[in-house]
């Protein structure tokens, strides 16, 4: 298989794929070596870039996935394929803790927000960006709450080690918090 | 007559006894085991009570209670000195005040631990929005977009519905036998074991049918718990339910659960 051929068949699967594909499953489908893999898609995402092209090759979620480029978003989505709706803050916060702290229990989120989170929890759910990943071995069983692969999507994060480090905050930082007093 | 009257004072009068000497500090209170006069005493009124008599039992008690006072006033820190209601209220007043700056001390140091937590996800709440953002612009190739939260149950649009899950209900409650029952118990226990009952099924095959899913015997009962369980664990996104064919198999797949395993 020569390089022009190789490249092709990954753009390919890129493209057929109905979810993000990993340089694994790509090196699975074609014999190739993962790194050559991941080399041809580097090669590809160049080519679209030098094309000033409207389409790009993103890594997300442990895999490769073909989306618009955000300058021809307003134009995509008059297609009418659906903008997706943007989260609103107290599903951001709880989301994020679950992220960080997962898997974590419905009371053990209300501790650190310090309001009820069940409506919130429902709309995560529904969206499928968290999942109850277990029970908790504790009084009640509670359930556990763990993100899910669409939340890496959503995000555009190829891992959950993506996630940004969370501040350090020190009892130095209290006067910050709390204001002048 | 008079004996048996003294008889069964005895017992309550040892313990006063007990008591003024520790209010005059006459005796250590550190020698005196209370539990064991108390225990000694009571042998005692048993041994004497031939029948239950509420009023000795209950002079036994205040003579009980009277020793632990006793005991508990000389180990104990010294209250301050108070007479009359006034100053009780005062020095209730005072120990409120003490209370409550403890108090005030300690809900200061929790809510600091609070803030601080609660601050620390702050930046990633941040870093999230502004990625929402961002790939809000970017429509993926292949992958259906979510564009708003369903608050009914609702399967996917590619998936059988809820019909064609009631029609085959009704073909396992015809195989279902006709035991009478007067309810179904709607606490969360009962719906808990039938998910993790499904749960179990699906984890050892990956991908179960339907009909796989009601443990035999079944009984009606049996059958809407694990189906209520069912339409939880739909709504959970837990599992789909999906036909190979029009009229085949019901098949119930946990969501992503290899995937998941896969990126985690």
């Amino acid at each position: 298989m020569n390089y022009t051929k190789a490249k092709a068949i990954v753009e390919a699967l890129i493209f057929a794929s109905p979810d993000p594909i990993s340089p694994k499953r790509i090196a699975e489908l074609t014999g190739l070596a993962p790194s050559t893999a991941e080399s041809l898609v580097k090669d590809i995402q160049e080519k679209y870039k030098r094309d000033k092209s409207g389409i790009q090759v993103v890594f997300v979620a442990g895999g490769y996935e073909m989306t618009t480029r955000p300058e021809v978003a307003e134009y995509v989505a008059k297609l009418n394929v659906g903008v997706r709706q943007g989260l609103s803050r107290p599903a951001l916060e709880t989301l994020a803790i679950i992220a960080y702290k997962q898997p974590i229990t419905r009371p053990e989120l209300e501790s650190i927000r310090g309001v009820r989170v069940d409506s919130v929890l429902n709309t995560l759910l529904e969206r499928r960006l968290i999942r109850v990943s277990g029970r908790k071995k504790a009084p009640g069983r509670p359930a556990l709450y763990s993100t899910t692969p669409v939340f890496l999507q959503w995000f555009g994060l190829s891992s959950l080690d993506d996630l940004p480090p969370l501040t350090d905050l020190s009892s130095s930082s209290l006067p910050n918090i709390l204001g002048s007093n | 007559m008079t004996d048996t009257l003294c008889d069964r004072q005895q017992p309550i009068k040892a313990l006063e006894q007990l008591a003024r000497s520790l209010e005059k500090e006459e005796t250590d209170p550190l020698q005196v085991s209370v539990e064991g006069a108390v225990k000694e005493a009571m042998a005692e009124v048993v041994r004497v009570m031939k029948q239950p008599d509420l009023d000795y039992i209950g002079d036994f008690l205040g003579a009980a209670t009277a020793l632990i006072k006793a005991k508990a006033d000389k180990l104990l820190p010294p209250e301050e000195d108070g007479a009359g209601e006034a100053q009780d209220a005062e020095e209730n007043s005072t120990e409120d005040l003490i209370s409550e700056e403890l108090e005030t001390e300690l809900s200061n140091e929790a809510l600091l631990t609070h803030l601080m937590e609660y601050r620390v996800f702050q930046d990633a709440v941040e870093e999230l929005a502004r990625r929402d953002a961002a790939w809000r612009l970017m429509f993926p190739r292949g992958r259906r977009i979510d564009t708003n939260a369903q608050d009914e149950l609702q399967l996917p649009s590619d998936e059988i519905g809820l019909p064609d899950l009631l029609s085959a209900l009704k073909e396992i409650l015809k195989d279902a036998s006709s035991e009478e029952f007067s309810h179904i118990p709607q606490d969360d226990l009962f719906l808990e074991k039938a998910m993790d009952h499904i749960r179990s099924c699906i984890q050892e095959k990956t991908r179960v049918a339907f009909r796989e899913l009601f443990v035999r015997p079944v009984t009606r009962s049996g059958v809407i718990a694990v189906f209520l369980a069912l339409l939880e664990l739909i709504r959970l996104k837990e599992v789909v339910v999906e036909q190979d064919r029009h009229f085949g198999e019901i098949m119930i797949t946990l969501v992503s659960e290899g995937s998941i395993g896969e990126l985690y």
